[in-house]
């Protein structure tokens, strides 16, 4: 019985695992190659940064055509965001981080392209081959992304790979609201790989997250406020919990700021939350809650929930 | 929706071994049979031994070191000294029961939260329009909900009262289990290291520069007592593109890569069940290209007599589920 069921889990994961294997999975990075700071390529170095100092944001002009090779403007790039050019730093993390994961793709890809080519339609239904030339077209459309990836990465150097952890928190200093969020919830641990040759990335996350969690207030991001309420929860255990720690009081705030701004159908879901939170809070608490939820709400502008839907990604460039 | 269902199916599988974990006592695998000739309180300094045992639970491999462990249930906040000073000392049952406690109680009060929000969104739905078998599903659901809430209340007993620095040894201690032999926490912590408590590395990333040196002693005890899990995270380190804390341990070595696979391909012909012999040909196939004839038949090689040393015809989906390598026996 326990061996059917898990046959059957590995049926299913196997199916779902090859629907998805294709997909440009820009949620988790891969290194495309492992990192050797030696390797030469890197003409201006990652930013070095004063994470307790405000930074100097400024637009720097026309960024390089989309899609160009990364090796020829990675030092440029890379000068601009680290003199506060907030559209170059994220048009250089997001290049990174494709390339990053590249490798990665590459090798998926050619797996699951093979093992589809190489299935015989023989017997197939009218439906069954229907679906058959779907995963076809799929295939060459993640072949076609694929080939475009490469022109953008050929002759990246793993110097330049390593620097996508500190790139993306300069793009969140500067203000970039995804690289915001994906460097909150994520911080270092968003490439493993690197975290171990770079201990001290630890400390600069620690230095930065409160800059950015201030700065992402200011603006009005309920990607912010979402990862807010989930560091302060109880039992929560990434990075931005580790430096916020863990209160039920401030976690009633956030949640209580996130349902205030939620479109109609999570309201009920989310005052079941609320309701729940509530009741380890004083009366005064609450009502201290209620007032500074009602007063921040004035610096938002529409619903929360639009923009961090269930399951919403952090790290989704 | 899909995060609430799957949410309570987590919950549903951790509660359930939970609730197995208070029937009986905890034990480690067959083969996980390491114990610590000696051990010092810093873990990278810990020396593994490997023994011949029929189990790391109670057993206590080092001589003269092995006593019987507090009853299952006990607060940990009466026996964390006592657990923490014997795990010090090399006891592998004691590091064992301690990192597991810990890693209960480390997820506790999510598991206590998940389990209220299915309660209230149960309690929530409308009864008056359901059919029968709505009304019988509804009655079975409810039953979960009370039955595991049972489970968390021994859960409660275990943990309440146990301290934030208790819990943030969390890591450590895994290790240490890991290094006295505990093949599931060998698994764990090779597999996430300090990242399975992300953070508590923000006060000890000195925890990175352990995992560095302790992880190749780890891969070789587990190569060594035959530990598919080690093999199978073997694999995904060296696979191109690979990106986690293993990976970054491990060179981007082919002809390490190949023998790994190789090994991997020789389990799944007994196990074709856990792994597709075809597709590890594939990879085999790829992995090989970069390498010479000599290196392929020297890496055949190691792989057979390998396999047929350590692994003696143990099928694949022996040492645990593939997929986390951080899920624990609890029996």
């Amino acid at each position: 019985m326990k061996r059917s069921i898990l046959l059957g889990v590995a049926v299913i994961a196997a199916v779902t695992g090859a629907y998805f294997v294709g997909r440009a999975d820009v949620s988790r990075p891969r290194a495309a190659a492992s990192i050797n700071a030696d390797s030469a390529g890197v003409a201006a170095p990652a930013p070095t940064t004063d994470f307790t100092a405000p930074p100097t944001v400024i637009k720097g002009g026309v960024l390089p055509t989309a899609g160009t090779p990364l090796k020829d403007n990675f030092a440029k790039l890379q000068a601009r965001a680290n003199a506060g050019d907030v559209d170059a730093a994220g048009r250089l993390l997001r290049d990174l981080n494709q390339c990053t994961q590249l490798r990665a793709t590459q090798w998926k890809n050619a797996n699951a392209t093979d093992t589809l080519t190489r299935k015989s339609t023989e017997g197939m239904s009218a439906a069954q081959l229907r679906t058959y030339q779907m995963l076809l077209d799929a295939a060459e459309l993640r072949q076609q992304a694929q080939n475009d990836s490469q022109r953008l990465c050929d002759g990246v150097s793993d110097a330049m790979l390593d620097s996508l952890v500190p790139n993306i928190a300069q793009a969140a200093r500067l203000g970039d609201e995804r690289a915001r969020a994906c460097y909150l919830e994520r911080g270092p641990l968003y490439d493993a790989r690197s975290l171990l040759k770079h201990p001290d990335s630890i400390r600069n996350y620690r230095a930065a997250a409160t800059s950015m969690i201030d700065a992402g207030l200011a603006k009005g991001d309920w990607r912010v406020v979402d990862l807010l309420q989930k560091a302060y929860e109880p039992g929560a255990q990434g990075l931005l919990a580790g430096v916020v720690g863990t209160d039920p009081a401030q976690h009633y705030r956030y949640l209580k700021l996130y349902r205030l701004g939620a479109e109609q159908h999570r309201i009920a879901q989310l005052d079941q939350q609320l309701a729940a939170t509530a009741a380890n809070l004083s009366e005064a608490q609450r009502a201290e809650a209620d007032d500074w939820a009602q007063t921040k709400l004035r610096d938002f502008r529409g619903p929360s929930t639009n923009t961090t839907p269930p399951g919403w990604d952090a790290c989704e460039f | 929706m899909r995060g609430r269902t799957l949410a309570a199916a987590a919950t549903l599988a951790v509660v359930a071994a939970v609730a197995g974990y208070f029937g009986g006592r905890i034990h480690s695998r067959s083969e996980a049979a390491g114990a610590a000739a000696q051990v010092e309180p810093a873990a990278e300094h810990a020396i593994l031994a490997k023994t011949s045992s029929n189990g790391a639970s109670t057993t206590g491999a080092a001589p003269g070191i092995a006593q019987k462990l507090p009853a299952p249930r006990t607060p940990l906040k009466y026996v964390f000294a006592d657990l923490q000073s014997r795990a010090n000392a090399g006891d592998p049952a004691a590091a064992t029961r301690l990192s597991r406690d810990l890693d209960l109680c480390r997820r506790y009060e999510r598991l206590d939260r998940d389990n209220a929000k299915l309660s209230d969104e149960l309690l929530g739905q409308a009864v008056d329009k359901m059919s029968a078998q709505q009304l019988k599903n509804y009655r079975a659901q409810l039953d979960a909900v009370e039955s595991r809430g049972h489970n968390l209340g021994g859960l409660r007993a275990l943990c309440d009262g146990a301290s934030a620095d208790m819990l943030a040894s969390l890591v450590p201690n895994l290790q240490r289990a890991a290094q006295l032999g505990d093949a599931y926490a060998r698994a764990c912590y090779l597999d996430r290291g300090p990242n399975y408590d992300p953070a508590s590395l923000l006060d000890h990333p000195q925890r990175l520069g352990d995992y560095r040196r302790s992880a190749q002693q780890m891969i070789d005890a587990g190569i060594e007592s035959g530990d598919w899990q080690v093999v199978n995270l073997l694999r995904g380190a060296y696979e191109p593109g690979a990106a986690n804390l293993l990976s970054a341990v491990v060179d981007k070595e082919a002809y390490q890569r190949y023998r790994y696979l190789k090994l991997f391909r020789l389990g799944a012909a007994a196990d074709p069940a856990a792994a597709d012999p075809a597709q590890l040909d594939k990879d085999l196939r790829a992995a090989s290209m970069k390498l010479t004839t000599a290196q392929i038949t020297q890496a055949d090689a190691w792989a057979e007599q390998t396999f047929t040393r350590n692994f003696q015809g143990k099928p694949i989906g022996a040492d645990g589920p593939l997929w986390d390598p951080c899920v624990f026996p609890y029996e």
